[in-house]
């Protein structure tokens, strides 16, 4: 039945080609992904996941102008305080040929759009998914989002891409049960996400394919192979190891890990297990941590105890001009130095993530160019070990303190954990305190104290 | 435009007078500065660590900025002036090329704060001055960081911002609140703004590529405002600011100030009245004959949600815009509010703003975008209604709109009939 129809989006809407790499083997592959409106992307890829629409800390015009960013991961329940269908993102009246969703989050057009349901990573909810809804996370709390809704809404939204619903289990362990529990709603989910005509067959489904164990993997897919084969334009996975698995299913669609890989080791594993499309939101995290990234793929072979990244938190680079890595091309390396981002990060200045986004990003892109170029010319394998030899196997620990933490990006759950966010009224207690010792008469300068000697001191004394 | 009524040069400024309002004492002037020409009347944004509120220099270029504040006090903590000295100033510190101001970093936080009443910042403020002892030497307080003992001599506040590097510096002056009933203690502020004034010529290194400005001091009191005049003006500084304002006094006051220091300054000297403004006080300032202007309200208040309108100011956080997809001001052309298809604009709408306000930082740097090109563009337009000669139909559109369906503020009405404008006038 569901054969009969036509596949879901026609060629010069949405293409994937795959340049290298073999299809009926697992492991690592070369491609390209078309969408109609956005340039082509040749895959592997990195997809940045967003916060609210927004790419952390850079406006749009800064992701046009100074980044090669060409996806972006949008969750739905960063919109829908209230229900979807009052939310004002639906109200959008979209300007052709922009969907609601770019118009709205005023996305630059070299960004494909990609719509899930869930931030990345999703924070733990306190309620479960039920048979019909998805446990979610919203700025003014938690909520529960109806399948049927979330199809609805993106549908009416319009991404390039539309992540499918899936059952995720979002704890440490998980019983067989609860296992196959997820693989039968998401069986029905992505079912009666297809049976639902689309009314414009502007975005592509990438179907979820939940972590399952090895057997029962191969009947899902057997079955989404023939029931739905030539309807899902690409699959969206939760674990690595999932596109592993794939072997000689569905292996000319695109692949798409919504995964969480904490550093370029562990994003060079996703990668070489077949994943074509790999979300990063370590980027961010290393950005707001303080720490520029200092690393590329094509490293030398004898290279050794190579450090992943900079901490420019570090009083070592105060007076220290030079660009945060000597040779990136990117805006932030070739129009300021390391001695700004030391100066913006202890003056708690935004600024400062800005410039290190603009970075990190742009190393991201030099190493994903980097490896495909290396698959291209058959070294990628040697070059992933001489990669691990080389660099730390973490990036460097966070020093100083980053922006201040919203309910909507905290994992809390059940309560009872330390505060997030220090209390910043703090400083103010400590005026208080200084002046009331002022007021005593302890601490204020006399004038008895020599002038000079304390003129000395002067204003820059900053110990940190 | 291109005629020139008169020049005024020192070492490192040329003053260019362009065109005078034929009613008020409004006048547009080129001001060329050792970082490039600046169009007065002028408002400048405050980037107070070097750094403006999460927009990168080139962004602050794209408001069409091409001078900026950065504050003495802050740089001198962080990162301190052997840092600056080791980079080589402010400009190379944060990669811009255009012109900066520092104030002396005397009571900074007095002089930051707008007119309005603010618990936060009054406390900040007051538990600085407590703090502060002003003594013939300088300012003796303790370090905000260490709680050890500091002074601030004229000398130092000039040394440091010498390290800066900055085009305009100012000098260290004696600063209380313009509401202290102390006369005597206001006299005794205004004379040694006079001796400090003179101590900071004497100890300025760079008068050859940093302009100093005096600042005129005594409070509300119009005589001590007239003998400060006549004192800061023989020192012949290359330009002159008019300060101790925007501490809660009355509107009324403050334009009175105005009014009379303009009244005795040199015409091909810049006037700068520091701390200000709000839009509206900005428009009655430059028609009393002031040219510049810095107030960190515009990003402060983008910070909290609130944009600068034609039509005043709107808090895009209040329900009411969740659902607003028109942009933040129609028709403005700054990149956020600018159609897609006019030049890259960005297309942002209200809802979108209100979605992001307080919640993500890009929320904030945008809005921020918008508020610094809305004042910079209020200036531009006030500029070439003065150049045309219509400054005082600019003036009464402009309270007209800012303020819809109400009538201009009386301080406003009264201030601008002194100078001929009458904002009541329909045509």
């Amino acid at each position: 039945m569901a054969t009969e129809r036509a596949p879901s989006l026609p060629p010069e809407m949405f293409s994937f080609v795959l340049r290298h790499g073999d299809y009926s083997k697992a492991g690592l592959r070369l491609g390209q992904l078309t969408v109609q409106g956005r340039s082509a992307i040749s895959t592997p890829s990195l997809v940045i996941p967003t916060s609210r629409g927004v790419i952390p800390h850079i406006t749009q015009d800064t992701v046009s102008k100074l980044t090669r960013l060409s996806a972006v991961y949008v969750a739905l329940e960063d919109f829908i305080e209230r229900s979807p269908s009052k939310s004002p993102i639906f109200r959008q009246n979209p300007s052709p040929p922009n969907s609601k969703l770019r118009d709205f989050i005023a996305l630059p057009d070299q960004c494909l759009s990609i719509l899930g349901p869930r931030r990345i990573p999703a924070i733990e909810t306190p309620n479960q998914n039920s048979n019909s809804s998805i446990a979610i996370c919203t700025s003014v709390g938690f909520q529960l989002l109806n399948v049927d809704d979330y199809v609805q809404s993106a549908q009416d939204l319009g991404p390039d891409i539309t992540i499918g619903p899936a059952d995720i289990v979002t704890t440490k362990q998980v019983s067989q049960k609860r296992m196959e529990k997820s693989a039968d709603r998401t069986h029905a989910w992505t079912r009666d996400t297809l049976a639902v005509e689309p009314e414009n067959k502007e975005s592509a489904l990438f179907a979820s394919l939940p972590p399952l164990e090895p057997q029962r993997q191969s009947f899902y897919l057997s079955d989404l192979t023939e029931e739905y084969k030539g309807q899902v334009a690409g699959l969206s996975t939760y674990s690595a190891e999932t596109a592993a698995s794939l072997q000689n299913t569905l292996e000319d669609l695109p692949r798409l890990c919504l995964n969480n890989p904490i550093n370029p080791h562990e994003l060079l594993r996703v990668i070489a297990l077949g994943n074509d499309l790999v979300t990063t939101p370590f980027v961010t995290e290393t950005s707001e941590n303080g720490i520029a990234m200092d690393f590329r793929f094509a490293v030398s072979y004898e290279a050794r105890n190579q450090k992943l990244g900079i901490d420019l938190w570090d009083n070592a680079h105060a007076t220290d001009v030079s660009p945060l890595v000597k040779g990136c091309g990117c805006y932030t390396c070739t129009k300021h130095h390391r001695a700004y981002l030391h100066h913006l990060l202890s003056a708690k200045e935004m600024l400062a993530w800005t410039l290190l986004q603009i970075h990190n990003f742009s190393i991201m892109e030099d190493f994903f160019e980097a490896i495909r170029e290396s698959v291209r010319k058959g070294t990628f394998e040697e070059q992933s070990k001489a990669f691990a030899r080389a660099y730390d196997p973490e990036m460097p620990r966070p020093t100083g303190e980053g922006p201040r933490i919203r309910g909507y990006q905290m994992k809390s759950v059940g309560g009872g954990e330390p505060k997030k966010n220090r209390k910043v009224y703090g400083r103010l207690d400590e005026q208080a305190r200084k002046l009331e010792e002022a007021e005593s008469g302890i601490a204020t300068p006399e004038e008895d104290v020599n002038a000079k000697d304390i003129e000395k001191l002067g204003l820059g004394e900053v110990q940190n | 435009m291109s005629e020139t009524l008169g020049t005024g040069k020192s070492a490192a400024l040329t003053y260019e007078l362009k065109a005078r309002c034929s009613t008020s004492k409004a006048r547009a002037s080129t001001l060329h500065l050792p970082h490039g020409p600046v169009e007065l009347p002028i408002f400048m944004p405050v980037a107070t660590q070097a750094s403006l509120k999460g927009l990168t220099p080139e962004q602050l270029e794209n408001t069409s900025c091409r001078l900026c504040l950065n504050n003495t006090y802050h740089l001198g903590l962080k990162p301190g002036q052997e840092v600056l000295d080791a980079i080589g100033g402010a400009h190379k510190l944060q990669g811009w090329h255009h012109n900066i101001l520092t104030d002396s970093g005397g009571l900074v936080l007095l002089i930051n704060s707008c007119n309005t009443p603010d618990f936060f910042r009054s406390f900040q403020m007051v538990s600085l001055l407590k703090l502060a002892k002003i003594t013939e030497e300088g300012v003796r307080f303790l370090s905000p960081h260490d709680g050890s003992p500091m002074l601030l001599t004229p000398e130092h506040s000039i040394s440091l911002q010498n390290s800066i590097g900055s085009d305009i510096i100012m000098q260290l002056d004696d600063v209380i609140q313009t509401t202290s009933p102390d006369a005597a203690r206001m006299r005794e502020a205004m004379y040694r703004s006079v001796r400090w004034l003179d101590r900071c010529i004497a100890a300025h290194a760079k008068p050859e590529t940093q302009n100093m400005f005096c600042i005129i001091q005594g409070g509300l009191d119009l005589d001590m405002r007239r003998d400060c005049c006549i004192e800061m003006v023989k020192r012949d500084t290359p330009g002159i600011a008019i300060g101790g304002l925007s501490g809660g006094e009355a509107k009324a006051d403050f334009c009175r100030v105005v009014d009379t220091c303009t009244g005795l300054l040199p015409e091909l000297k810049p006037r700068y009245v520091m701390g200000i403004g709000y839009p509206e006080d900005i428009v009655v300032a430059v028609a009393l004959g002031a040219d510049m202007f810095d107030c960190v309200w515009p990003t402060r208040t983008a910070r909290f949600g609130n944009a600068i309108t034609k039509h005043g100011v709107l808090n895009l956080k209040h329900a009411r815009y969740a659902q607003d997809f028109g942009p933040v001001e129609e028709g403005c052309e700054c990149i956020i509010c600018r159609p897609n298809d006019e030049n890259d604009g960005l297309a942002v709408s209200r809802a979108y703003i209100h979605h992001l306000a307080a919640k993500e930082t890009v929320g904030a740097h945008l809005l921020t975008m918008h508020n610094v090109h809305w004042m910079l563009d209020l200036m531009r337009r006030a500029r070439t209604a003065i150049s045309e000669d219509r400054y005082p139909a600019f003036a009464r559109q402009f309270f007209r709109d800012y303020f819809p369906g109400k009538e201009p503020p009386e301080w406003a009405v009264d201030a601008m009939k002194g100078v001929g404008i009458d904002l009541r006038n329909s045509t």
